[in-house]
């Protein structure tokens, strides 16, 4: 894949990088007319036409891609584009392999330089983050985890001057059921936003059985992607640990900032709990967000208003 | 969740082969590589901290190659894993003394490199692991077990006889062959769209390829490029 | 925290400010009068909060016209203030950049020398009577920590303004004990005492102190004496406070009406600093209360109070005997004189 390369009718419209890309290169593309985003996934790989591997070789290799192609249409076919409400949720349009090698196609996300969330308004916050909640309870409501919710997933767009920031919800290539995550070798996520539960996971845990990565493991990222949004940083985890999930492993705590309200508070703290079954479900998330007052973010030191006035020159005594 | 089994932070391990071309046509760009392969450690701790993510054991190797069908005694170079920021002294010195030269025809021996690289000593413990391989070259490649090559007494010993015999150590998602692990693997091309990096970018999984234009060296080189994809797998 | 301009009853000199906060668990509100514009020696009534160690600080400074009006300072906005305006303001700033500061008590004292003497004097010559004081200005505030269910208290003054902490079960409590001679509560309100001990640029002063340990949630205010000063018993000031807060709907609305209804009674500028910790909101607060507030008004309200002065006398010693005990049982004893 290369510029100017045409792919299934997509022609390739900038240099493909694998910058946040994990495991795909990624370029814009365009075709009759309209901008597209496409994915060359690195893996898996089919065999070419006329291979002269070893026909076990080559049919292992054609299995792990039927395998590969069920799970993305397993999640297609939950997520569809037209789905009430799905309009923040950037769904596949195109799914197919080219020689050997599969492609997804998605609509391209136009995002000019938007603000840090951290400085918009308490509204304009409480409208991001319920975009941003509304997308990830549409994909929870029909049992689907995204799997790698950060904020590099999450495109805030603003379709024009004064309008308010949304969220648009990317990259669902890691999804899967709830309490079926692929294996433990190849489960995506990221080290820094994810979940307790998926961290021992990987680790090889064998007190953490696949079932316990559920809706609830994306739950813990969308409070920690909350936080980030809110405070322009995560909650407190010490130096000690490389993540929140390692620290509260280790039996440590987050610090909420102390700046937030009270029940936001509340709801990130029930969110980014250890245990998934004590955090609350999106609907929870969007039922606290409706107020949008709970998105301020108070002022560390307060202080009551003085005297403005200065002294400058030297004193006299008054005449009476 | 009551039962705690959990000891410790994730660790990640990180092990880098830069397989190098030396041979005369990269000259012009084999400074570049070399700087590059200098300061990739510090640039890699950058992006890494930038993104709040830390690796616990991060190893590098150098094999350096020419063509053994041109000149055996000098046609692989290699250092063992070495251990970043103990040995990076070692590393240094090996790569600073690395300069172009030989290689006789076009295509050279890149493809014994890749061998070697696939089976290297990757590291196999720690909790997540990525293993990566970057080629720098601005040559196509002799076929495996060439036969003006394989007559070489350095010709390493028990490499596959084809390419469909590497692959199969490269491996894939179900590979009972393989001898890379497959979650962790990362396969990242600098070289000309050409035979047989053109092949393996094809049918091998985890593969990234940034063509250069043969026989003119690598002026496109994105060191980012490896960075990133490190950095972004972890 | 956003200051609103409140203009007097119909009829009533003076105007006021207010400002007022509303937080989790915190809830603080500002009124600051003056009989006429421009010229109100109180300081701006000062509450500060620190939310990362959940500490804060209350405070009011009354700026002592009396003994300090003769002297006068020019402002950078090119207006002339009396010392006592000067006096009030600066103790002000000197007790925020100490809490800011985070320094111990005992240094507050050295910081409001500090902040008084870089005022210089008029010349020497000009002030003869020990009456006459530079910058003098009264102080009282609080510093509180929340830990552990408790708001851990250390009082702070100077002069005749006043803490106190209020709570529905003690009514008001005065933390502080005036610096006079006259140490019953009752004959301050009738005789107006001196003052043996006030803030100044040019004369020894002493800070006053006490800690307390308060039982969350808690009310504490600082006021001076245009809000205690001109009640008819210490209890009407207790009165005046609840009857606005049961009348209001939010802080806001309780802060205004204090305006109004102090200048329906003060002679004197009036300021007064308030917080509510612990308190979830306005409405928890004022539920709180209710009852107290009721009892308050029923017993010293003044409705059954004698209009023939003797007898108003009477009224006013017996009830203050029955409301004293628990108004000072956190006082600090009277200082024994050598």
């Amino acid at each position: 894949m290369r510029v100017g390369d045409v792919i299934r009718g997509y022609r390739i419209v900038s240099e493909p990088t694998n910058s946040g890309g994990g495991r795909c290169m990624w370029a814009f593309a365009q075709r009759g007319g309209r901008d597209y985003f496409i994915k060359r996934f690195l893996d898996p790989k089919r065999p070419k036409e006329g291979s002269t591997a070893s026909a076990r070789s080559v049919r292992l290799r054609l299995e792990a891609c039927e395998e590969f192609e069920r799970r993305h249409r397993t999640i297609m076919g939950l997520l569809r584009p037209d789905a009430v409400g799905g309009g923040n949720l950037v769904l596949a349009l195109d799914f197919f392999h080219d020689g050997t090698t599969y492609y997804k196609v998605t609509e391209r996300i136009h995002t000019a330089r938007t603000p840090p969330p951290r400085v918009l308004t308490p509204l304009r916050k409480a409208v991001l983050l319920r975009t941003l909640g509304l997308s990830v309870e549409l994909l929870h409501g029909v049992g689907v985890v995204h799997g790698d919710l950060k904020p590099g997933n999450v495109l805030v767009r603003q379709s024009r001057a004064a309008a308010y920031h949304i969220a648009k919800l990317i990259d669902f290539d890691d999804a899967y059921v709830s309490g079926r995550p692929p294996d433990r070798e190849d489960i995506a996520g990221d080290l820094v936003f994810g979940a307790p539960e998926w961290r021992r996971y990987v680790h090889g845990d064998a007190d953490v059985p696949p079932e316990w990565l559920t809706t609830r493991t994306d739950v813990f990222s969308l409070g920690l992607i909350a936080h980030h949004y809110l405070t322009g940083a995560l909650p407190g985890f010490g130096d000690r640990y490389a993540s929140p999930a390692d620290a509260l492993n280790e039996g440590a705590e987050l610090r909420i900032d102390e700046r937030l309200s009270a029940p936001m508070r509340g709801l990130l703290a029930a969110m980014t709990a250890r245990s998934p079954e004590v955090r609350p479900d999106t609907r929870t998330f969007l039922a606290v967000l409706r107020n949008p007052a709970v998105c301020e973010v108070r002022a560390p030191y307060l202080t009551s208003p003085g005297s403005r006035t200065r002294m400058s020159r030297p004193t006299r005594e008054r005449q009476p | 969740m009551t039962s705690d089994q959990y000891r410790g932070n994730l660790r990640y391990a990180v092990d880098i082969v830069l397989c190098i071309d030396v041979t005369e046509s990269m000259t012009p760009v084999l400074d570049m590589v070399k700087k590059s392969a200098l300061t990739f450690h510090e640039r890699l701790n950058l992006v890494m901290s930038g993104k709040g993510k830390e690796i616990s054991q991060l190893r590098l190797k150098v094999i350096a190659f020419r063509d053994f069908g041109d000149f055996a005694e000098d046609a692989i170079k290699e250092t063992d894993f070495l251990v970043f920021p103990e040995r990076a002294a070692d590393f240094d010195r090996f790569v600073r003394e690395l300069f172009a030269s030989g290689g006789g025809d076009v295509p050279e021996s890149g493809l014994e490199a890749l061998a070697l690289a696939i089976n290297a000593d990757w590291e196999r413990g720690l909790d997540r692991r990525r293993h990566v391989i970057v080629m720098f070259t601005d040559a196509p490649a002799h076929p495996l077990h060439a036969p003006e090559a394989v007559t070489a007494h350095t010709y390493p010993q028990g490499i596959p006889g084809d390419l469909d015999g590497l692959l199969e150590q490269w491996g894939y998602a179900r590979s009972q062959t393989a001898v890379m692990e497959n979650a962790a693997k990362r396969l990242v091309l600098f070289a000309p769209d050409a035979y047989p990096w053109n092949e393996i970018t094809e049918e091998w999984n985890m593969t990234l390829h940034f063509p250069s234009v043969a026989g003119q060296g690598l002026a496109d080189l994105e060191l980012h490029e490896i960075i990133d994809t490190i950095a972004n797998s972890l | 925290m956003t200051a609103v301009l409140i203009e007097g009853l119909l009829g009533a000199p003076g105007e006021g400010t207010v400002w007022r906060y509303d937080g989790d668990d915190l809830l603080a509100l500002g009124v600051w009068t003056e009989r006429s514009r421009g010229g109100g020696e109180d300081a701006e009534p000062l509450f500060a909060h620190r939310v990362s160690t959940a500490e804060g600080i209350l405070g009011v400074f009354d700026g002592l016209g009396g003994s300090g009006s003769t002297a006068a300072c020019e402002l950078s906005d090119g207006t002339t203030r009396s010392g006592a305006w000067v006096g009030a303001r600066l103790a002000r700033l000197g007790v925020a950049s100490w809490f800011r500061g985070g320094h111990a008590p005992e240094s507050l004292r050295t910081r409001l020398v500090e902040v008084l003497r870089a005022v210089p004097p008029p010349r020497p010559s000009k002030i003869v009577s020990s009456m006459r004081r530079w910058l003098p200005t009264t102080m009282a505030t609080v510093r509180y920590r929340l830990t552990g269910g408790q708001a851990e208290c250390r009082v702070l003054w100077a002069g005749d303004s006043r803490a106190y902490a209020l709570s529905p079960g003690w009514g008001l409590q005065a933390l502080t004990r005036d610096h006079t001679d006259e140490t019953d509560g009752l004959e301050q309100l009738i005789c107006d005492p001196p003052m043996t001990n006030v803030i100044c640029a040019d004369q020894e002063f002493t800070i006053d102190t006490q800690v307390l340990l308060l039982p969350l949630p808690s009310v504490l205010l600082c006021a001076t004496d245009g809000f205690h000063g001109y009640v008819a018993t210490p209890a009407h000031f207790e009165c005046h406070l609840l009857r606005a807060m049961q009348e209001s709907c939010d802080t806001r609305e309780w802060a205004e009406r204090l305006v109004r209804h102090v200048l329906g009674y003060t002679g004197d500028d009036a300021s007064l600093s308030l917080v509510a910790l612990g308190y979830p909101g306005f409405d928890r607060l004022r539920a709180d209360f209710a009852q107290r507030a009721e009892q308050v008004e029923a017993r010293y309200g003044g409705c059954d109070r004698p209009a023939e002065e003797e007898a108003a006398r009477r009224w006013r010693t017996r009830t203050w005997n029955e409301y004293r005990p628990d108004y000072e049982r956190l006082m600090p004893p009277p200082v024994e004189p050598l």
